[in-house]
Order: structure tokens, then C-alpha cells, then sequence
């Protein structure tokens, strides 16, 4: 998986946003829940 | 989650279509301390301002993914009285993965659902019936015991 700091991270082909405030203004702008993920990064 | 999950390709494709996804490490503050955090993984369905409705804690593989997912939008929906929206993802466990942990959930609160919208009293004891005789091992079976005397 690539990392790339102060951005989206793509984890193969999901588009991973870092920010919650930018995954809140993307759940408002697509009208959609936000799924919030928590991972172990070693 | 990594290794198995995530690179399946419906996986994929439902998180990018129904939800906005956001992904940080386990010592990301202040956000693992506002949401309590416990152990990885750990998947949080928030709606749109950021409050969170479900959770789940631990490994989920890909054929039950999408259902434990599509219950968590179901139950911010439900928290919202987006009645329309919680129902279409209550029937999608039920009707497209019946075999899903989510499944015997999903069913209850569909009746919920019902009542709520149309004051279907009937949906409840007959979904109580159905999860009896579908999933009998199920603890929704007990939940919904008492809508069994309606």
C-alpha cells in the first residue's frame, strides 16, 4: 500500500482521505455516512 | 484488513460508491481519543457532521463487509429518520447476503422500520416468526420475543 503524507492515501484502489475535516466536507458535498477507519500502523 | 479485504474488488467498489472513507493510525490524536479507541480495527460509521452511530471492533472478511457495513449506514440512517435510505440498506443484507452476520439484525430493524413509517404492528411479530424460523441460533430471535404477542 502507498502512503503519501497530508493527502489521500491509496490503498490499492480505495481512496483513503486522512483529514476528517476534508471527509466531512466530502460527506456533505456527496451527501453520504463517512466510514472511519482505525489501523494499526506498526 | 489489508491483505483480505480491502483489495477485494466489491469491497472496493462499495466503499468507494456509498461512503467517504477515512482511514488513521490507531495514535492519532485527538481522534482516537474522542472516539474512545480500543483496539484495531476498528471500523466507525459517522454521518455527515462526524457523529458516530456504529462500530465494529476486529477482523472482517469480504464476504461480510458490505452487510456489516450496509447495517451501520442502515442504523445512522434509522438515527436520522431517513427512514428511505435506512430500508434500502436493511434490504440489501436481507434480500443479497441472508447468510451475512448482519442478516438477522438487519431483519429486525427492517421491521422497526416499518413501524415506524406505517405503523406496522403486523411487521413486527412476523418478523420475530421469520427470525425464529430462519435463524433460530440468532439472538434477535430473543430480542423480539415479546412482538410475538402482538
Amino acid at each position: 500500500m502507498l502512503i503519501r503524507k497530508g493527502g489521500p492515501i491509496m490503498g490499492v484502489l480505495i481512496q483513503w482521505e486522512t483529514d476528517m475535516q476534508k471527509a466531512m466536507n466530502r460527506a456533505h458535498t456527496e451527501n453520504k455516512p463517512m466510514l472511519l477507519d482505525f489501523f494499526d500502523a506498526g | 484488513m489489508d491483505a483480505v479485504t480491502y483489495p477485494d474488488a466489491k469491497v472496493m467498489q462499495f466503499v468507494t460508491e456509498a461512503v467517504v472513507a477515512l482511514r488513521v493510525p490507531a495514535d492519532s490524536e485527538p481522534l482516537a481519543t474522542d472516539f474512545t479507541l480500543r483496539w484495531t480495527p476498528t471500523l466507525i460509521i459517522l454521518d455527515k457532521n462526524g457523529k458516530e452511530h456504529s462500530r465494529t471492533v476486529g477482523f472482517i472478511a469480504p464476504e461480510e463487509f458490505i452487510p456489516t457495513m450496509s447495517l451501520g449506514m442502515a442504523k445512522t440512517a434509522l438515527d436520522l429518520r431517513e427512514f428511505e435510505s435506512a430500508i434500502t440498506n436493511l434490504e440489501r443484507i436481507i434480500n443479497e447476503y441472508p447468510q451475512s452476520f448482519a442478516a438477522p439484525e438487519a431483519i429486525f430493524y427492517r421491521a422497526v422500520c416499518g413501524y415506524k413509517t406505517v405503523h406496522d404492528v403486523a411487521g413486527l411479530k412476523k418478523a420475530h416468526e421469520r427470525l425464529a424460523k430462519e435463524y433460530p441460533q440468532s439472538e434477535w430471535v430473543k430480542r423480539s420475543a415479546p412482538y410475538r404477542l402482538l
